[in-house]
């Protein structure tokens, strides 16, 4: 007897290869190439009953990127009367459709807050012209995507100082997700901070390739500790942890992280964007909205250092005499902290 | 006659279990299962404070509401329909190929890679060197696990979820190395041309033509296990692979067919995702597809169109669950649950009939 499964496979394989011919030679085939017209937008209907809606790639309770976003789009909503929504968790494999169902439900703003949903929201974009989009940390615009950024670059300086200049011999590391132009900046940033407070200051720096990967940040951080970092920049969740078990001291970042590691986080570099939010919540409320990039540094107040929770003692009083007055100078424009997104290796 | 070390003499419980879900488990138990794990969700519901009908209400909405949300629920539910018919028919043979998750990135690279080889070849062209790289690159995968356990005995259910970590990081590899779109800091390949991506099905949603092909090939699984010599040497040796070689049927051939046609199925899903959905190959093409559709598969019965219909249950609820987060701030998971509450609860009943009345089958168990 003959076994005959080879036919079966010859099936599959034939009718896979004839509904697509059929559906080919069918269907008209659609151009999904995305238009990045960044031409200043025309003025706005105002919106009556704004609805904010806000799409994050993570949970709302990550006390990092996606709890700020969250956080602010609540206090955005409160301080203009809107009604807010969010979605988390979404995974780039399911952003567009997120995004899309928030717009099909008649949200007026929507804000697609990771790097990685910035094709997702364009592509959507083009489907509803009245909508406004928001998307966070992206680089291409259309007639109704804005995109806002978070220049905590300009925190990173700071922290750069404070790491240099706690650390006994200069030696310190950087922890951070995947190389996006906002987290380049904020590398170069730090290590320009870091030289600030001395000059033959070594900076490690590790990109773990994702968002979010606890375990492999941490990894990460303990591989840099081992190599002499006794400062680590915490850009992503995780380091803190390996902070920790390395017996380092981090600097945390986005909100206030020194609960993560009471005896371990020096300060944390904090945004918030509420501020952001909440303006352009108003903008798409009274029609003023238009399609530039939005960025609220420190001299907006929106970004800062978080308290020292009793670990001043751990930084020498001069290194932290000089950071005060950096912060100042920050503040009042007559020192800018340098903005760079060359890529590294 | 040669031996076949990978197939022991005895069937260990689990597999009894699964084997008697495939074919044992009357029809009603399904909607009864689905009927119980909505009422559990609900009570979830009320603890997390959302009343569950408003809840349930926004889940049907946002499952078949609006035509994009009907095209929506059919996107999702192609590549499990797709990797369920190939899972279904490994399970009728015996085989446990948990490992689809991987064969289906697999798919999706090399449906990408060859996409952009072949980017300004006219569209039927780019699309059939994609689907077969795709189908090939899956097969290869699931063809490592298939002669390890033919030839070295090897446990399938452990060499395919391994294989899938090393497929996950081959992925990973190339999308952050040399495939990667050197325009973009992601991990992710450049776009694809408009003649690497599926045609529409349904102006103004975007639905894909990939749903024609994962019924095509639910209906052919389902006549070849019905109709043909093959398929009913592949129920066979599932039911009793001692009996299937003493019978003279070629086991380990049938073994690995089955395993290489399942791979092909699911690196075909893969290819589906690439160019009907994404438009490039991503880093995070899957969320979870390889092992829901397992789930799918044990939900369909292990029967092809079973796996379709189960696909299109578990696509609803998906693109659904995505709704009712949006409008009534029920977190999607919650959805998972009920997903999963299902199956689980259809395996329980079925185990619970098998220990309690012991059978022919109960009685050569260690």
């Amino acid at each position: 007897m003959k076994f005959r499964l080879r036919h079966a496979l010859a099936v599959v394989g034939i009718a896979a290869v004839v509904s697509l011919t059929a559906a080919c030679s069918t269907a008209v085939s659609t151009d999904s190439a995305t238009s990045t017209g960044t031409a200043t937008s025309a003025a706005r209907t105002p919106v009556k009953d704004l609805k904010i809606a806000i799409v994050l790639s993570g949970p709302t309770t990550d006390h990092d990127f996606n709890q700020v976003g969250y956080e602010a789009a609540e206090a955005a909503g409160k301080s203009v009367g809107a009604k807010v929504a969010f979605a988390e968790n979404v995974s780039d494999a399911n952003a567009e459709r997120t995004i899309r169902n928030f717009a099909s439900e008649g949200y007026q703003l929507i804000i697609a807050h990771s790097f990685s949903f910035g094709d997702a929201t364009l592509k959507v974009a083009k489907e509803f012209p009245d909508t406004v989009f928001m998307a966070g940390t992206a680089t291409s615009n259309a007639s109704n995507v804005g995109t806002y950024d978070n220049p905590d670059y300009q925190g990173a300086y700071l922290a750069g100082m404070l790491a240099a200049g706690t650390s006994t011999d200069g030696t310190v590391g950087w922890v951070s997700a995947i190389q996006t132009p906002n987290l380049l900046a904020n590398l170069h940033a730090y290590e320009a901070g870091a030289k600030d407070i001395n000059a033959k200051a070594t900076v490690l720096h590790s990109f773990i390739g994702s968002f979010y990967d606890p375990p492999k940040a941490k990894e990460a951080a303990l591989a840099q500790i081992q190599k002499g970092a006794q400062v680590l920049s915490a850009q992503t969740v995780g380091t803190i942890d390996g902070a920790i078990a390395g017996k380092a001291y981090a600097i945390g970042a986005l909100t206030d992280q020194n609960f993560l590691g009471p005896q371990t986080v020096l300060t944390s570099v904090t945004w918030d964007v509420s501020p952001l939010f909440t303006d352009i919540a108003k903008a798409v409320q009274d029609g003023s909205w238009t399609n530039k990039n939005y960025s609220y540094g420190i001299k907006e107040g929106s970004i800062g250092l978080a308290d020292f929770h009793g670990l001043e003692s751990k930084v020498p009083a001069d290194v932290m005499k000089t950071v005060l007055e950096r912060e100042a100078q920050i503040k009042d424009g007559s020192f800018t902290v340098p903005y760079d997104v060359s890529t590294v290796d | 006659m040669s031996q076949t070390p990978a197939t022991s003499s005895k069937p260990a419980a689990w597999r009894t279990t699964v084997v008697r879900v495939t074919g044992g488990v009357e029809f009603w138990t399904i909607p009864v299962a689905i009927l119980l794990a909505f009422i559990v969700g609900g009570v979830l519901m009320v603890v997390a404070g959302v009343n569950p009908f408003d809840a349930y209400a926004a889940l049907v909405n946002g499952a078949f509401g609006t035509t994009q949300h009907v095209a929506d629920t059919l996107i999702e539910a192609t590549p499990l329909a797709l990797i369920g018919v190939g899972i279904a028919l490994c399970f009728r043979g015996g085989i446990f190929n948990v490992g689809a998750e991987g064969q289906f990135l697999l798919g999706g690279m090399a449906a990408a890679l060859v996409g952009q080889a072949l980017g300004t070849a006219p569209s039927i062209v780019t699309l059939l060197g994609m689907a077969i790289a795709a189908m090939i690159a899956g097969a290869a995968w699931a063809g490592i696990a298939a002669l390890l356990k033919v030839y070295l005995g090897a446990s399938e259910t452990l060499t395919t979820i391994m294989l899938t970590y090393v497929a996950t990081y081959l992925v990973s590899y190339l999308l952050n190395g040399p495939a990667k779109d050197p325009a973009s800091p992601l991990a992710q390949t450049a776009p694809l041309t408009s003649s690497g991506l599926l045609p529409a099905l349904l102006p103004g949603t975007t639905l894909h033509v990939g749903i024609i092909l994962a019924v095509v090939v639910a209906i052919a699984a389902h006549l070849f296990l019905r109709r043909r010599v093959g398929g009913f040497q592949l129920i066979a040796t599932g039911l009793n692979p001692v009996a299937a070689r003493s019978a003279g049927l070629p086991v380990r051939r049938i073994f690995i067919s089955v395993f290489l046609a399942s791979g092909a199925l699911a690196g075909l899903a893969g290819m589906v995702q690439v160019a009907g959905v994404q438009g490039k190959m991503i880093v995070n093409l899957s969320p979870g597809y390889g092992y829901t559709a397992i789930v799918v598969a044990l939900l369909g019965r292990s029967s092809p169109l079973g796996a379709l219909f189960a696909a299109l249950f578990f696509g609803a609820l998906s693109a659904g669950g995505a709704s009712m987060e949006t409008s009534v701030g029920v977190p999607a998971s919650l959805v998972t649950i009920v997903q999963y509450l299902t199956v689980l609860l259809v395996i329980a009943y079925t185990a619970f009939r098998t220990l309690r009345r012991p059978s022919r089958t109960a009685e050569g168990e260690e």
